[in-house]
């Protein structure tokens, strides 16, 4: 049944039952009797029956005649089971999964086993699958190898073979019958996958840049529910379809409404998925990046509100819902105090501050810019069996590779850290870095070492604490913090001083500087592709290169991190503008920030970007106020930081006896 | 035969000697000698030596720039300057941006080859930034100077237009010039004529256009003269403004043209020949696109 159907029915209804209220009387009775067969065959009998039955008011007798058909359609619809399991993943979703891992987990299994049910049963009914003892073979082995075995994959040729051999010779019993409900049965669990948050994981494995829509698809999809509208009944047997038509009608409204709200210009921005041990950890930190108001209820609340501009109303409900969140969960801040007013009006601030976008780009001169990498080559060791008579601890060696064109001396300090897999309570401990440079570079642990050379490529072991015995499956975190690493920028920009209109033609208007300065029209800051860039502009705006005299100019610069690991510090970064006047402002201390500054404070949370103070400037070098034609320069700046890089292996160690 | 002989000669003999009698004065009118080559367009120009600069500068590395200059044109170039703009002494430091260069004399009977010079920039290059495969400053050489110009040509006025039986000269309504030996231009002659019922003048609209490579900026109109005789020009649109600039011809950068209009009275009679003179001055600029390359 199509959309338009539903819509269709639901409008003939409606006339049906106007049409049954105007009548009155038998010429009531019958053009209600008329209307409600001809035109509404959902509320037809309910109208016709309350006709019927009320001698003297056809209205009075639809309206009864419709509520017991309503009643009755309920009725019909709880004893409907894809029905039922539409509530339940309502309430599933909306409530118990909120209730934490464990009451999640449970009320998934419950769901999964009653969503397989009422499939088969669904497919069934289509004649799709004529034997459901399949299955539920299939359901039985996953619960089994699942969430019992832990999905190991000794687990899944164990059970494997024997569900199979079961399954097999239900297959051949019911002359291949069995089989086609075992496949059906891959559909519920593959919700399961869903709703759990598969696809947290799968972005973060990936590690992709998850856009804001397929986020708001993760987060605001009931899952069970959507299985369920697939099990509605199509046809019109049950004398519901006039019922879940509506709801499938809202669900679809619903499905539409959170893509609407994802593709509002500026809603929020794409942020990386956080590494995570497991599905529900995964979803879990999704939503901690994610904590907006759920777009279907900033777009109905938007609409009662009345608001004629409904997308800047659901950006600001959902900016307001993602700063509350940020300043109870991270900043750790109760509501309703001056420290949680403070922190929503510094996140405000921090918007606003974002809106300032000071763009760099990449140096196309440098074509090799400094980078580090973690790599774990052939010889790690990812299965070992271990027996008793072992005598030897397992070392987990790590290669960090270096490209330092710049041969830059910066310390290279890598840890590392062991979580237990497979458990409900993840178990965590450090591990013990050796093979660094102790004996020979002065000052330095047995897990650093210092670069300095253009490429550089250093083995280090992890070992597991003496008071730890590994066995089982393990997570090895790998960590590499870079000390005190460089990385320079550069800006290009033009002073003409005072000029007339016939230079200003000639020079400017033709774009002949333009043309010849910055073809690539590219009048942001470039540097290598380091891990982190300080991009800076100053002009009449942010992104014009050509400087007059006496007119305002503006400074504005940010940090920005462009490689794939996390800025731990900034110890200090300069703006090398020598000669140039900053104007003062009120607030004197970030004024004069904005040149340059030390130990800048880190941002809290998974922020990518720095935002450095801004400034005037009030007077440029006496060279740069009026040249006789006009003057090309090039300005530096650097910034001194610490970064740090991961990676993930999975181990297994098993201890035989 | 020998009488013959004579005969011609003498009458070759006299007639050169007419030609150049016509010519007039020496100094500001048009030479017959001369005119040669003061026709077409030309204008200075301007070339670098091999390998100066080089393709390829190194870092912490000396290097020079030589150019040689050639004035082409038909007329002395004076107050020359060459301008070395835009680059980044951060990367190319050079000890002079401008330099003059001396009168340059134009293309005549005793230097066929116009007036030569050459000029020496010398600079310094510095460190790429950080590692930078290589830098590309792009700058600009710009050529100015001041020159001038000189229209000549024989027109024919006649003041009685519709006199049937006048054997004279024909006159030419609309005449146009491939150009003066210089990249300012005459490029059309427009002649109106009032016949003697109507008032008995000549009107002359003459368009000077810039064909040559680089901008003209100011053209002044300094003298003009019809059969040796002070014409009364002005330049069109400036008939409000007062006498000193009413000469003047203010090229903008997309506006390099502009009109004279020249008026005389005609003399009553029958068609005649005669020389119509326009001298100018003008200020020229010229700029090219080079670039500088440092590699590692």
């Amino acid at each position: 049944m199509g959309i338009g159907s539903i819509l269709g029915r639901g409008a003939a209804g409606a006339a049906g039952k106007t049409a049954a209220s105007a009548g009155t009387g038998a010429a009531g009775k019958s053009i209600a009797s008329s209307v409600a067969k001809n035109i509404a065959p959902a509320l037809g009998k309910a109208a016709s029956g309350a006709g019927a039955s009320a001698a003297g008011g056809a209205a009075k007798g639809v309206v009864w005649g419709a509520g017991a058909a309503v009643g009755e359609g309920v009725v019909n619809l709880l004893k409907q089971e894809s029905f039922v399991l539409f509530i339940v993943g309502l309430l599933h979703f909306f409530w118990l999964r909120n209730l934490g891992n464990t009451i999640h987990l449970y009320s998934s299994i419950a769901l999964l086993i009653f969503a397989t049910y009422v499939f088969l049963a669904y497919m069934a009914e289509k004649g799709s699958v004529a034997n459901k003892l399949g299955g539920w073979i299939v359901l039985l082995f996953f619960l089994i190898w699942y969430l019992y075995n832990g999905a190991t994959l000794d687990g899944l040729i164990y059970f494997g073979i024997i569900f199979g051999a079961i399954l097999l010779v239900v297959t051949i019993a019911t002359k291949g019958r069995g089989f086609q409900s075992a496949l059906a049965a891959l559909f519920p669990i593959l919700f399961f996958f869903m709703d759990l948050g598969v696809l947290s994981l799968v972005f973060k494995e990936v590690d992709w840049q998850l856009a804001k829509i397929f986020s708001d698809l993760i987060l605001y999809m009931p899952w069970w529910s959507l299985l369920a509208l697939f099990c509605f009944p199509t046809e019109d047997k049950s004398k519901l379809s006039s019922f879940m038509g509506p709801v499938r009608i809202l669900a679809v409204v619903y499905i539409v409404i959170i893509l609407g709200g994802s593709l509002i210009p500026s809603v929020g921005h794409d942020t990386l998925i956080p590494s995570a041990g497991s599905l529900m950890t995964a979803q879990q930190q999704v939503q901690e990046k994610f904590q907006g108001e759920n777009p279907f209820i900033s777009n109905m609340i938007c609409i009662f509100e009345g608001r004629s501009d409904i997308s800047e109303c659901v950006k600001e409900r959902q900016q307001t819902a993602e700063d509350t969140s940020y300043c109870k969960s991270v900043e750790k801040l109760d509501e309703n105090t001056p420290q949680f007013e403070q922190c929503l009006k510094d996140r405000q601030e921090y918007r606003q501050k974002q809106q300032v976008q000071v763009v760099g780009s990449s140096d196309p001169t440098i074509k090799q810019p400094t980078r580090a990498e973690l790599i774990t080559d052939k010889f790690f060791p990812r299965e070992v069996n271990i027996y008793p008579e072992d005598n030897y601890q397992v070392q987990y060696p790590i290669q960090v590779k270096i490209i330092n064109p710049r041969e830059q001396i910066f310390m290279v300090e890598v840890n590392c850290n062991f979580t237990k897999q497979g458990s409900s309570k993840p178990e965590s401990f450090s591990g013990i870095v050796t093979g660094g440079d102790k004996l020979s570079f002065p000052g330095a642990g047995e897990n650093q070492f210092a670069a300095g050379y253009v490429t550089q490529s250093r083995t280090l072991y992890c070992n597991y604490p003496d008071n730890q015995i590994l066995n089982g499956s393990y997570k090895i975190t790998f960590i590499a913090n870079l000390s005190n690493v460089n990385t320079v920028s550069r800006l290009s920009r033009v002073f003409i001083g005072f000029k007339d209109a016939t230079w200003r033609n000639n020079w400017i208007t033709n774009n002949k500087i333009l043309d010849t300065h910055f073809s690539n029209r590219n009048y942001a800051s470039v540097s290598p592709e380091d891990f982190v860039r300080l991009n800076f502009a100053f002009g009449h705006s942010s992104d014009y290169p050509i400087i007059e005299a006496n007119r305002s100019i503006v400074l504005n610069s940010m940090i920005e991190n462009i490689g794939p690991g996390e800025i731990t510090a900034v110890h200090d970064y300069a703006i090398k503008l020598s000669g140039f006047n900053i104007q003062e402002s009120p607030s004197a201390t970030s004024n004069m920030n904005c040149l340059e500054g030390r130990d800048v404070p880190m941002p809290k949370g998974a922020r990518k970007d720095i935002y450095l103070p801004g400034c005037l400037i009030s007077s440029l070098p006496l060279d740069l106020t009026n040249p006789e034609m006009y003057i090309y320069r090039e300005f530096e700046a650097e910034v001194n930081y610490d970064y740090l890089i991961k990676k993930e292996e999975s181990i297994r160690v098993s201890r035989l006896s | 035969m020998k009488l013959f002989a004579q005969i011609t000669s003498v009458t070759l003999i006299l007639m050169l000697l007419l030609l150049c009698g016509c010519g007039g004065s020496s100094s500001q009118g048009p030479g017959i000698v001369k005119y040669n080559f003061q026709t077409g367009i030309s204008e200075l120009t301007l070339k670098f030596l091999p390998n100066a600069p080089p393709e390829k500068i190194y870092p912490f590395s000396g290097f020079k720039m030589i150019m040689d200059l050639e004035n082409q044109a038909g007329y002395p170039i004076k107050n020359g300057k060459i301008r070395v703009v835009g680059l980044d002494e951060k990367y190319f430091l050079l000890d002079q941006t401008e330099q003059d260069f001396e009168a340059l004399e134009g293309r005549s009977m005793i230097n066929p080859l116009g007036g030569r010079a050459r000029l020496e920039f010398s600079g310094q290059a510095f460190q790429l930034f950080s590692s930078s495969e290589q830098y590309v400053g792009n700058y600009f050489l710009q050529a100015s100077y001041d020159s001038n110009l000189d229209f000549v040509d024989t027109i024919c006025l006649n003041s009685n237009m519709y006199e049937v039986y006048d054997s004279g000269c024909k006159t030419m309504p609309k005449k146009n010039y491939a150009g003066q030996g210089a990249p300012l231009a005459v490029a059309s002659l427009d002649q109106i004529t009032y016949p003697a019922n109507a008032g008995g003048e000549v009107e002359f609209r003459l368009s000077v256009r810039n064909k040559g490579t680089g901008k003209a900026e100011k053209v002044t109109l300094i003298k003009a003269q019809l059969g040796g005789e002070d014409l009364a020009c002005e330049v069109a649109g400036n008939q409000n403004k007062p006498a000193e600039k009413k000469m003047i011809l203010t090229f903008e950068d997309k506006q390099q043209e502009g009109t004279i209009i020249c008026r005389a009275r005609l003399k009553e009679g029958s068609s005649y020949s005669t020389t119509l003179y326009l001298g100018f001055t003008y200020s020229y600029r010229w700029e090219q696109k080079y670039r500088l390359t440092l590699v590692k």
